[in-house]
Order: structure tokens, then sequence, then C-alpha cells
């Protein structure tokens, strides 16, 4: 459907613009026409390849790098890592970007370039020198800006502007830059008696990915190994993905697991300090520059290894119709990584040996994500709704001729630092215009300058001119926008971009009035917003009510996605989009947005702790100039980690831009563990050192209870965490097949190993063996009825195909202590509720599963459990009772133990 | 190397793995070699002489450790440690101690020592009467539970040693204090003392303590350490064998191959050593090691299943997989289509022709049919319509069908049908259900960890029995067995239960005991429940049932009745009476 709605505005652009000829008529199987037409004329240049790239002409495949050209090519795919080929040897031909592990067929006729999608993901953009044309199932497309095409079977495509998803297009935007080390982080020590620094080695990497709802929480492993006889201090440098939260940092000391602790910067700073001055064992992570993150790791001992782990969250990937989980591991600047393993949500998917190449990893998530996600804290209810809604408009069709328009550059006393990445937007902006298009530069700051009267074509002179007009004003005086907007108000154009910090210093600052200045305008505004100042407070409103879109933008990426979006999105849009707001509830986006046809919105609110959950929400806005207003009718919640950092986290960004006090960041930063501008993470060395420098460890007890939820949801009589303590890879018991007595671990060493051993503390050694339908090596145990009840752990030693030995622990528990409870009715009406409550045992977690109430009648009536160890219930006798009745309550707890009490009804 | 072992007074038959390799010790006439299916007493090539069980007096079947203390064998066992003393064949038992896994045992002043699983055992010979014992106290270590699982125990620099899960421990004053080794390497698995220097081999690699200086090779996870030839060896578990070589950790040159060590032991240049991989030996200083290979028989000591089809015992393992006896003959079944983990063996016979042998394990169900080429096996998966891949439970209804109880319902099997779940659609608030069967009425029974559940495939509601309906006394129920009208349902915790199936369904509770999965049978008018601790017998119309007393064998876990002998398997192997 969408792609049907798309065709219709491609070939709306094609005869708007005039320029070739209409060749929807083109009917049939794709191969079918592939075969029959000539192979692509133009030669066929490798821009830019990052894995191995091929292209076939006749018969055979040539491999090519980067710089080579081809003529006749057939068809060209990409292996390993995606690539950017250009279709003609011009400077202005289409661009085709390869995803990778990607295969498309080309062709050319009178008409121009054909390019059928055969297998995998690729992004054109229109180039001068040629038409070019997606060939699929139902035809052609024309492309006149630039589309993203998915392969879908039978020859099917799926084919979208890049502008109105264009998060769906990072993969593209990133074979642009630079590579700059994503995936892992690298560490650096001084070498030995000297000022020169070099690279430590990276024996594993391993990346776990469990997801939760749409997001995916990524936790990349590294150990390092120091070579020399001697003790040192490294820098640990991390690039966390374009988006991603940071929220964990742990480090190996002295065999155990130590999580990180947001803490004050300046105080996790001088504690840092201290303590290495003390020669123990700290670690810093703060913020260096763009997605880096820099730890300071102390010590690195002679000849041992060091354990890091850096946990962040990042949103799963919307493709189609389904979500995928995206990972790219750029060529390690460090040398190789000794082994590299990535499991997503336990499953294995990739497992290599020394790494020196680069991989792109795109794995669609099978489970269906939930519509309302919700995760219940201590202070409220924090939810996150997916919302898309349905913006069909009948007879809709996209602007049919060359759009105006005017770009502001902020060019006040602010825009100082950030002038070079000002033009740099203006440039990016400039280039994906179609060639329809004409432009005018804006400079404004208390005045006004233009680049020249009316409108140009979007040319590479014009550009030029308009560079030099801006590079030639003086960052200086303040900013007025109220006299920016009159300025555009009179320039008539179809489309405002604005570059800019976004903040008005000067004349009227009032939101709702430059909202309505902005609005008097009538088209689209959309906002790049640059520099260090750069806030969203005034512009998202700005934006949202005028049909555009903002955007900070701190990196090339956000400048690629930015350009996209505000170029290449000719569709059906709600403009004001705006959520009403539950009643006590704090929703974010806050403000009006701009929601495109096919895009999704994921709203996110806190609710009192005893606020029931809304049924619907309603969106309101305006489509085409018409009044839309839809009730989304809510599903019913999935308990979800993470909802409540991903509300803090809009919450941060909101205080931040409205200069929220630091205290006030600090302490939202800390309850969320949610790094802000004011916080770092700092590792100590145990207990008694955060417990000396007053640092709360709250990030150690949320690891502790997320182990202990765990523990009390696996399998009963004896249930495992996760092997993490000394471990490298997870080794883990499947309580989910497995019942007490006879538990069985599952350990994902990799196939080749030599071995794989288990010992038990009960003295049984055995040999795990392969299992081919879980990918991973499986032992059986039995635990003797005389165990003690108690912790315990299972060594595991992998010797791995190059004769290396890898240990690991996995602990587990032995319960055979029977739940012990309290039961309470609570007369309502006619009815008792009733609730029974598990008292802890020790440390022991409360583990009861199932609660059940023996009715006077016989028959049995089993408890909800509402939070753990907690179970309630109503029950409403059918007739009178009389006498005193006293019920039986049986709890069970993951171990299958039971106990039994009697309830005597008020 | 495994082997039968036919005791002394013949009443007995057992049936032991002797594969796993845990002690070895070098004898003048040959080898001994504590294994987990037993002490093995063998000749010079390494021949089995000897097999004895705890049948045969020791106090348990798994042998823990072997010590040689002033001309003395100690042998110790899963369940203590005794001096033992071979005469003509048979073994003489001379004092120990009882009731703790032994792994070594030392002489230090006039004392002997255990190191146990439960700390160290003092055992002091004052004069010709009962030795007293009494356990060494320890101290330092945060893990109680880790330093008491002492593994090994040694002699250097005059102070006595005691290597624990927990760290590495010296005796002063007559308690063990924790000695710190190196962060990491706090399991010690092996000592060996040489003079003044402490030789330490951990999970974390290979140590040296003289006096207060600690020293480092690696090495991984030891299990043991020693002196070969003068030198010192180490192995473990993967990482072979290795010596120090100019103060460096290298591989040892001409080692046995053995990957998994767990055993290594010299004396006057003959040598054993062996693991989870078997046994090797080696005749003198200058022969080379040879590794003995291993003889048919039972495949694993963790049997988990038994059937009978005529002359023919099928056996299933825990990990193991599937074997046969028949006719004094054990043949493994070897099959990619049998995966290794065995939970349940049913013999469907078929008239006219070879019965059929169903296997659910934790992968499926494989039916192995003889043929006279051999056997063929079919599976039938999750693939193939099963609700889940485990299968714990199998019975054959009375029209010829198969019922299985699996990880996630159960499902009635037929030849070239898909099968039919029950669970879901019967409103079953049923997961694992570990025994299945039919009652006299036609009415499936249906053991899950929830209670026992009573029905029909059609029926849309079941009757469940439970502790809250006070019919069990556990909830968990690990066995089912029908027997005319009535019905026996064996729990994890809370013993057997017979329901009278008629109009109106009562229970009987009688015995209590922990019921192991599929761990009843009836037999004739006896039923025999296989628990956690022995074989129990019950006439089926009786209300209590008694311990048997023929043979004691801990951890029963299947009965089985071949050629009128009766077969009974257990957690350390299989046993036989020569009687009915």
């Amino acid at each position: 459907m969408k792609t049907n709605v798309l065709k219709t505005i491609l070939l709306a652009s094609l005869v708007s613009c005039g320029g070739g000829a209409k060749h929807d008529e083109i009917q049939g199987n794709v191969g079918t026409v592939v075969a029959t037409r000539p192979a692509m004329k133009a030669t066929l240049a490798a821009i830019t390849v990052r894995g191995e790239l091929f292209a076939k002409q006749s018969d055979t495949w040539t491999p090519m790098i980067s710089g080579n050209t081809l003529p006749d090519v057939r068809e060209v795919k990409t292996e390993r890592r995606g690539a950017i080929v250009a279709l003609g040897d011009s400077a202005d031909a289409p661009l085709l970007y390869l995803r990778a592990n990607s295969h498309v067929a080309l062709t050319q006729d009178g008409s121009g370039v054909h390019v059928a999608i055969l297998e995998g993901r690729a992004r054109l953009r229109r180039g001068a020198s040629v038409s070019s044309y997606i060939d699929t199932e139902s035809g052609e497309v024309i492309v006149t800006g630039d589309v993203l095409v998915d392969a879908r079977p039978k020859g099917r495509a799926d084919v979208r502007p890049t502008g109105a998803r264009p998060s769906a297009a990072d993969w593209s935007f990133a074979l642009q830059q630079p590579e700059t080390g994503a995936g892992v982080g690298r560490m650096e020590a001084r070498v030995a008696r000297s000022d020169k620094m070099e690279n430590i080695e990276l024996r594993d990497v391993m990346v776990d990915v469990k997801t939760a709802g749409d997001q995916a929480i990524t936790e990349v492993t590294h150990i390092f190994h120091n070579a020399i006889d001697e003790r040192r201090e490294g820098t640990f440098r991390f690039p966390v993905p374009d988006g991603a939260l940071l929220v964990g940092l742990a480090m190996e000391i002295d065999g155990k697991m130590v999580e990180g602790e947001i803490v004050e910067r300046e105080k996790a700073r001088a504690v840092y300090e201290k303590i290495v001055d003390e020669m123990l064992d700290p670690a810093l992570l703060e913020w260096e520059q763009g997605n880096w993150f820099k730890l300071r790791v102390f010590p690195l001992e002679a000849k041992a290894d060091k354990k890091v782990v850096i946990r962040y969250v990042t949103q799963l990937s919307k493709q189609g119709n389904g979500f995928e989980y995206d990972y790219s591991l750029a060529a390690p600047e460090q040398g190789e990584i000794g082994s590299f393993h990535l499991t997503v949500d336990g499953k294995p998917q990739l497992a290599q040996k020394n790494i020196a190449k680069g991989i792109d990893l795109s794995v669609p998530i099978a489970t269906k994500i939930p519509d309302v996600m919700t995760e219940k804290r201590a202070d409220g209810i924090y939810t996150a709704v997916r919302i898309a809604p349905h913006l069909a408009v009948p007879g809709f069709r996209t602007s049919t001729g060359a759009r105006d328009i005017a770009i502001v550059i902020d060019t006040s006393r602010s825009s100082l630092e950030s002038r070079a990445q000002e033009l740099e937007v203006l440039e990016t902006t400039v280039r994906q215009l179609a060639p329809q298009d004409k432009f005018t530069v804006i400079a404004a700051d208390v005045e006004i300058q233009r680049s020249w009267p009316g409108y140009v074509a979007a040319s590479e002179q014009a550009l030029r001119e308009a560079k030099k007009m801006i590079e030639g004003i003086e960052p200086d005086g303040a900013s007025d926008l109220a006299n920016t907007f009159a300025t555009l108000d009179a320039a008539d154009p179809s489309q405002v971009i604005y570059i800019g910090d976004g903040i008005a210093t000067w004349g009227e600052q009032r939101t709702d009035e430059l909202a309505k200045l902005a609005k008097k305008i009538g088209v689209p505004v959309d906002a790049a917003l640059v520099g260090k100042g750069a806030s969203t407070a005034l512009w998202a409103e700005l934006s949202g009510e005028t049909g555009g879109r903002s955007m900070i933008v701190k990196s090339q990426l956000d400048e690629q996605r930015f350009a996209l979006a505000a170029t290449q999105a000719d569709m059906i849009r709600l403009t004001n989009a705006t959520l009403e707001v539950p009643a006590g509830a704090v929703l974010f986006p806050s403000t009006a947005t701009t929601l495109f046809e096919g895009e999704e919105m994921v709203a996110v609110m806190k609710l009192p702790a005893d606020a029931p959950m809304p049924a619907s929400m309603k969106l309101t806005g305006t489509i085409s100039g018409a009044p839309y207003t839809e009730n989304i009718q809510l599903a019913a919640a999935v308990p979800t980690d993470r909802v409540g950092q991903r509300w803090a986290r809009q919450m941060l960004s909101k205080m931040e831009a409205s200069n929220a006090g630091k205290e006030e960041v600090v302490a939202l930063s800390t309850e969320f563990g949610v790094m802000s501008k004011y916080t770092s993470l700092l590792v100590l060395e145990n207990d008694e050192a955060y417990k000396k420098y007053e640092i709360d460890r709250k990030n150690q007890r949320e690891a502790e209870k997320a182990q202990q939820l765990a523990q009390a949801t696996t399998a009963p009589t004896v249930t495992g965490g996760d092997l993490d303590s000394l471990g490298a890879r997870e080794a883990s018991l499947s309580p989910d097949e497995v019942q007490p007595g006879d538990p069985e671990i599952k350990i994902p060493a990799p196939i080749d190993a030599q071995s794989v051993v288990v010992s038990f503390p009960f003295g049984e050694t055995k040999l795990a063996v392969w299992d081919t339908d879980i990918n991973a090596w499986m032992v059986r145990f039995l635990i003797d009825q005389q165990t003690p009840d108690g912790t315990y752990y299972a060594r595991v030693t992998i010797t791995h195909s190059d004769g290396r030995l890898e240990v690991l622990q996995l602990p587990y528990t032995v319960d055979t202590k029977a739940p012990i409870i309290t039961a309470k009715a609570t007369k309502v009406g006619a009815g008792y509720h009733i609730r029974v409550k598990q008292t802890r045992d020790g440390t022991r977690p409360k583990d009861a599963e199932r609660v059940e109430i023996v009715l006077p009648d016989g028959s049995i009536m089993k408890l909800g459990m509402t939070e753990w160890g907690v179970f309630e219930g109503d029950w409403t006798p059918d007739a009178a009772l009389t006498g005193p009745i006293t019920l039986q309550v049986f709890a069970r707890d993951n171990a299958l133990n039971q106990s039994t009490i009697e309830l005597v009804l008020p | 190397m495994t082997f039968v072992a036919a005791i002394a007074n013949a009443a007995i038959a057992v049936y032991t793995n002797t594969t796993e390799v845990r002690a070895c010790q070098p004898l003048d006439d040959g080898f001994l070699v504590g294994t987990g299916g037993g002490l093995v007493w063998t000749d010079k090539s390494g021949a089995p002489k000897k097999v004895w069980t705890k049948l045969d007096g020791l106090p348990a079947t798994r042998v823990d450790g072997i010590a040689m203390v002033d001309g003395d064998v100690y042998v110790g066992t899963e369940k203590g440690g005794v001096r033992v003393k071979l005469d003509k064949g048979a073994v003489m038992i001379d004092g120990g101690i009882g009731g703790m896994s032994v792994r070594d045992v030392v002489k230090y002043g006039d004392a002997i020592y255990y190191a146990t699983d439960e700390g160290v055992r003092i055992e002091q010979h004052k004069g010709p009467r009962v030795p007293s014992s009494k356990d060494v106290p320890f101290k330092g270590g945060g893990n109680k539970q880790a330093r008491a699982r002492v593994s090994s125990l040694a002699i250097a620099d005059g102070a006595l040693w005691a290597g624990t899960a927990g760290g590495l421990y010296k005796m002063r004053n007559g308690v063990f204090e924790l000695v710190t080794i190196e962060s990491g390497a706090n399991e010690v698995t092996s000592l060996y003392a040489d003079g003044k220097t402490l030789w330490i081999a951990t999970t974390n690699g290979l140590y040296t303590r003289e006096g207060s200086a600690v020293r480092g090779y690696g090495g991984g996870n030891l299990r043991r350490v020693t002196k070969v030839d003068g030198a010192i060896v180490a192995a473990g578990l993967g990482g072979g064998y290795v010596t120090i070589d100019r103060g460096r950790l290298v591989s040892y040159k001409g080692a046995a191959k053995i990957a998994m060590v767990q055993a290594l032991t010299e004396s006057n240049g003959v040598a054993c050593t062996g693991g989870l991989d078997g046994l090797a030996l080696r005749a003198s200083k200058t022969a080379a090691w040879t590794t003995v290979k291993a003889s048919a028989g039972i495949q694993a000591n963790d049997v988990s299943a038994l059937a009978a089809d005529g002359e023919t015992l099928w056996v299933g393992s825990f990990d193991h997989g599937l074997s046969k006896l028949s006719k004094g003959v054990w043949t493994t079944i070897e099959s990619a289509q049998i995966d290794h983990r065995v939970n349940a063996i049913l013999v469907e016979p078929r008239a006219g022709k070879t019965s059929r042998i169903w296997v659910a394990t934790a992968n499926g169900i494989s039916i192995v049919e003889p043929k006279p080429s051999g056997i063929s096996v079919s599976e039938i998966t999750k693939s193939e319509g099963l609700p889940a891949r485990g299968v714990l439970s199998l019975a054959r209804l009375r029209d010829g069908r198969i019922l299985a109880g699996t990880m996630h319902g159960a499902a009635i099997l037929a030849d070239g049908a898909r099968p039919i779940a029950i669970g879901l659609k019967q409103n079953l608030e049923v997961k694992n259900v570990w025994a299945v069967a039919e009652d006299s009425q036609g009415n499936l029974w249906l053991g899950a960890t929830n209670g026992v559940f009573r029905g029909k495939p059609d029926d849309s509601a079941w009757t469940r029995y439970s502790v809250a309906t006070k019919h069990l006394r556990d909830d968990w129920v690990m066995a089912i067995v029908p027997d005319g009208a009535q019905v026996f349902v064996g729990t994890y915790k809370g013993g057997v239960t017979r329901f009278a199936v008629g109009d109106v369904v009562t229970a009987t509770q009688l015995g209590d005991g922990w019921i192991n999965p599929g761990g009843l049978r009836i037999d004739g008018s006896t039923l025999y429940a296989s628990t956690m601790e022995g074989l129990r017998t019950s006439d089926v119309s009786a209300t209590t049932w008694a311990t048997n007393d023929t043979f004691t064998v801990a951890d029963t876990t299947a009965t089985a009745r071949v050629g009128g002998k009766l077969f009974v398997a257990s957690r350390r192997g299989i046993v036989s009476p020569a009687g009915p």
C-alpha cells in the first residue's frame, strides 16, 4: 500500500517535471524485464567500498575496490559491508548505496538506468547525468529525488522517499563518512619509559543484545591484555552509536564485575584523582567528543587481562513492517580482535576469530513489538506508546512545481563557534534539492542580509556564492527571529529551512507569539539546530505547528538525516500533531510535532503510581489544512524494561534546554541511571570505597536486583543467573526446558572449540556436547538430594580451537525451603479481597510463583501476582456465609516448594 | 575401559561404567584405578581383574581419591574413605570414615587426615581401640561452603597444607588458616610438596609457594600436580600435560593422550593417568604411554530409563545415549537421530513383527526399529508437530497409540498422523508433563508440577488432583502407573498415592519417599518404586511398603524384568540379583 502511494507521488513528480516517458505500463516479472533489457551502458564507478563489492559483466563477477570503474555491468552485489557506486562516471551520476549483502540488477534502455533490487537493501539518489528507475514486480518507479528500496519476496520491492524516515537510511549515511571505529572500544596506554602511546591488545569482544520492546540494550564486553611486564594506566575510548543512550559501565576488579555509578562530574573527577594517587582501581567514564566516551582505567596490571563492559540503549530500526537490530563494526584500528561474538536475545548471530575487517549486521527481530510498553517504578508508572496514525488523504497530490526554499542562517554572536557546521548543513541541504527547486539564503541576526533577490536554481555556483556571503559576515549581534519571520513572509517561499542555535535573543521571544508569526508564513519550517547552546525548546513548537521538523544536529550523520528530511519528504503529513495529555501525566513529546505518512511516533509518559492507564489517547492536528482527530485505543500494556529511562532522557533534554538547575539534573540523572552533561560514570574498587566517598551504589543494586529477578523467574530448585563474574561469555542454565533435579547448562562457546568441560562443586565433571538445534554447548547435571541450600558455582572450561583456555563460572542456587507467607482477607461489599504476601527469608529473593485458595465449596481460586511476593484476588461467595470460615492457602515457589497456611475470614 | 563385575558371592550382577578415571595408583602387580563406576584393579596392561563397588563394602561406588600412606592404600569415595588391603583378589576394608566425599589422605604426626567435602577430618589412633575422629577447624575466607570442599592435603616445609575450593590453608596450632595465593586463584585442586616448596594446582593455573614467596606459572584449569621422573608435571581439563622448563610452563613431551585429566601418579617409573576420557599407563620410565582401550558395556552410570523387550534390556542414560544388553552382550546404539539425553523408553510390541522402541529425549522422540541388518531410527520432533522439544514420558494407550508427555503439554502419536496436542485446547495449565498413563476407563492421566490431571482428549475441562484438593502430598508428579481400577501416582517428595478409579475417585496415601521420574512399575502384584533412597516394593493392594533389603542401591531410577531377572538402575549403574 505504501509503495502504491509512493509511486503515485513519484509519478506525479515525473509528470510535473516533464522528464522522460511514463513507464508504469511495464508489467510482469522483474526477472524477465531484467533479462531482456541490455546491461547498463553507463560505466559503474565504485565510490566507497567497505566490504567486498562484485560487479557482473556477462557471466563473470569482478571484484571492485574504491576508485574502480567497469562498463557493461549487469549486476552488482556486496558482501560483509556496504558500498556506494555511481551509475555513470560523471560527477552528477545517480548514486546507488548498497547495504551489506545486497544484490541488484542494472540495466539501461533509452529512458535511463534501471535498478532492480534482488536481495537486501539499497538507496538510490537521482543524478542529472541520466534518469534512474527502480524496477519492481508491479512496474517501475522513476526516481526524482532520493529513495530507499527493500527487496521483498517474489521480486516485489518496498520503495519510499528517504526523507520520510531518514533514520532508516543511517547505514547509507555511514558509508559517506570516514570510519571512526564503530562497534568496539579501544584502549591505549603509554609505552614503557616513553611518552608514546600504544594500543592495548583487544583479545575478545562479546556483544550481547537484549531487546526490550522497540529498544535494544547492547552490552559490549571487551577483554584487553596488557602484554608488557609493567602496570600502566589505560585510556579506553568507546564510540556510542548515534542516538544511543549510555546506561552502564562495569569493570572487572579482583575477578568480580563492579558496576559504575553515575556521579556528579566534578566529584567523580576528584574521587578518581584521589584514588589513582592511592594506587587503587578506579575507572572514570566521561563524554569526550561527538559520540565518543573516554574511560580512564587504572591499573592495567602487568601481563594481565582487563575486562570492561559498556552498556547502551538504542532504538530498534524499523524496516518495512518489522524491526531489526543493526550493528556495525568498523575495521579495528588497534589491530586484530582475537575473537568476536554477537548474540541477540540469547541467540548467537556471529562468532569469528581474528577480526581484522569491519562487519555490518542486521538481525531481524522475530518477536512482536508491543504497541504499549510500561515499567512500574516506585515513583510512578512509565509508559511508551507507539502511535502510527492512518494519514490517508483522498486525491492527495504532492507539490507539482518547483519549490522556492528560503534558507535562514543564524549569524548572531552565538554562531561564532558553530559557523563551520552551519555551512556544512547548508551545503548538504542544497545538494539534496531537486533540479527544479530554487533557493535563497538569508543571513539573520538583528539585521537581515539576503544572498540575492528572488530564488535561483540549486547549482554549485549559487552554493559557493551563498557560502561566501555568510563567511563574510562576522558573527555578532543578537538573534531577532520575529524580524526574520517578517522577512520570510515577504519573501513568499514554499518552504523555510532554518540553520542556527534556535534561540531568540532580541525582540519577540515568547514561543506562542513566534509560533503565530511562523504559521503566518504558511509553509513548513524545518530547523537544523546547531552549536553548543542548540535548543529545541522553541523550534519543536514552531516546526510542529507549521508541518516542518526540527532536529538537533551534532554529527555529519545528523546533517544527512536533516537534509533528507527537509528536502525529500514530499508526502502526506500531519501538521501540529499534538497528543492530549492524560490526567496527571507528564508526556513527551510535550510540543506539537509533524508526522509523515507511514511514520511512527512514540509517546512516553509518566503517570502517578496509583493512576489507571488511560484506555485511549487523542491525537489532533491538521492534514492539508483540514483538522484531524484520532482516538488511539491503547492495547494492553506489556511490562518492558527501561521505559523509565526513556522518559528520563526526554525529561533531561527538556531540563537541559530550559537551563534547569544542575542539582535537579544530577538528581534525575542519578535516579534513572541516565548520563547528562553534569554527570560521569565512576567505577571504584569495592563497597568500602563507594561508602568512603558517599556514592550511592544504585547501579550495583539494580544489577543485583535484575539478577535476583532472573533467578526468581528461572527454574525451580536450581536457579541461575548469567555467568558474568569471571566469564567473558555468557553461560546460562536453561530454565525454560528443564525442571528441578536435572537442569541443563547452555554455553555459547564457539562450535569449533576443542572441548567444553563443566566441573561441579560436588565432585562431578562433565563434557558438554554441541547441540545443533540450540547452537550452543549443552550439559545436563544432577543435584544430589542431600545438597544443602545455597549458591554454588559450576566452572566451565572452554578449550578453543587454537588451544587457548577460557574459564567461566556459573552460579546456581539450591532451594528446598518452602515460601513463608502471610494472608489477609478484607471485606469488600459482599465479598472479600484476599492478599497473600511472601515474607523474606534471610537473603533469599521472594520467589513464590503460585498461590491458590481452596474455597468452602472445594473449588480452587488462583490469586494473581501483583508484585514480586504479593498475590491478590477477590472472592464473592454465592450465598451468605455462616459461622467462622477458614480457607486453606497454598503457596508454591519457583523450586516447587510448597507451604500451606489457614486464613480465617473476618 | 568398561567392564562387568560379578562380585564374589555372585548373588548380584553389577554393571557400571568405569571410563571416567578420578584417581589411580601403580601397584606391584598392576594398577588400582578409582572410577565413577567403582574401584578397579587391573593387571600391568590395564586389563581389569576386579571391580569393587558399594555392594562389596566400599562406602560408595564412585571413587574420588586414592592415596598411599605408609604403604597402605586409602580409597576415598563419594560417601567416605577407607583403608583397603588387596588380598588374593579380595578387598579387605580396614578402618576409615564414612558419610562424606573423601578426596585425599595424609599422615601428619601420628594422625591420619582426610580431605573431604565437609572439611578436614582427623583420625587419631590412641592405643588399640577404635580411633577417635574430629574435624579440624578453619579460619579465614568468606565462603565457608567453598573452603569446606577440601581437594588435597600436603606436608611442605614441616607444615600441613589444605587445598580447598575456597583457597589455600595452612595448619597452625591445630587450625587451618587462609593463606593468600593470588587474586583469582581461589580454587585449589591439587597440592604437591617438594621439600620446602609447595606446588599448588588451581583452576586458574599452577603456583608455587616457598616461605612467603608465591609464583604463578599459568596453565588454566588444572586438576593434578605431582612429580613424574623427578620433574613437576601438572595436568587438567583441556590443556593436557605441562611441566616446568627453566622457570616457564611448557608442554610435557611424550605425555599420554588424555585431554581431560583428573588423575596422575608415578611410582618408581611406573605411572598412570586418566580422566574423563579414560585411562593411560606407562610400564616404566623408558616405556611409552599406552591408552587402555575401552571395552563394550554400559555407556554411563547415570541410568535414566530401562525397558524390557523379550530377552533384551534397553538402557537409556541421563546424558550418554541408548544401549542394550542382550544375551550378556552390550551394544551401544549409535545414531545421530537419538539425542544423548534420554528421559524415558517404551517398548511397543507388534504382532508378527519385532517390537519398536520409543525413546523420549531432550530433543524429541526417536523410534528404534530392530531389523535383521541392524536398526533403523526415525524421529518425531517439534518440527513434526510435537508441542515441545523435550519429551519426558511415554505410555502406550489401549488403542495402540502412544501418549507422550512433553515440556509443553502432552501429545498423542500414531503412525502417519500428525501429533494431537493436549494442553491448551483442553484448558490445561500444564507445562512439563513428567508422567502419562491411561486408566481402565480410558481417561488419560498427565502428571505435571502442579498436580495430576485426568480427562479425555475431547474434554474441554479436566479434573485436577493436587495438594490443595487433598489428593496428593506433593504437586510435582514424577510417575504414574495404572493397575486395573487403580492408578498409582508417585511424586517428587510426597511418596506414592493410590487412586481408586470409579464413579468417585478416591486417593490413599502409601509410604513416603522421593520418587524418580518414571520410577513406578507394576510387576505381577508388586509395585516397584524407584526412589532417591533406593528401591521400595509393595503389594498393589497394601497400604504400606518396604525398602527392598535384598540389596541397597541409592537413587534408584528404574526397574525392568528381563528373562525372569530383575534389573535395578540407579545413578551409579545397574544391578541385578541372581534370584527373582
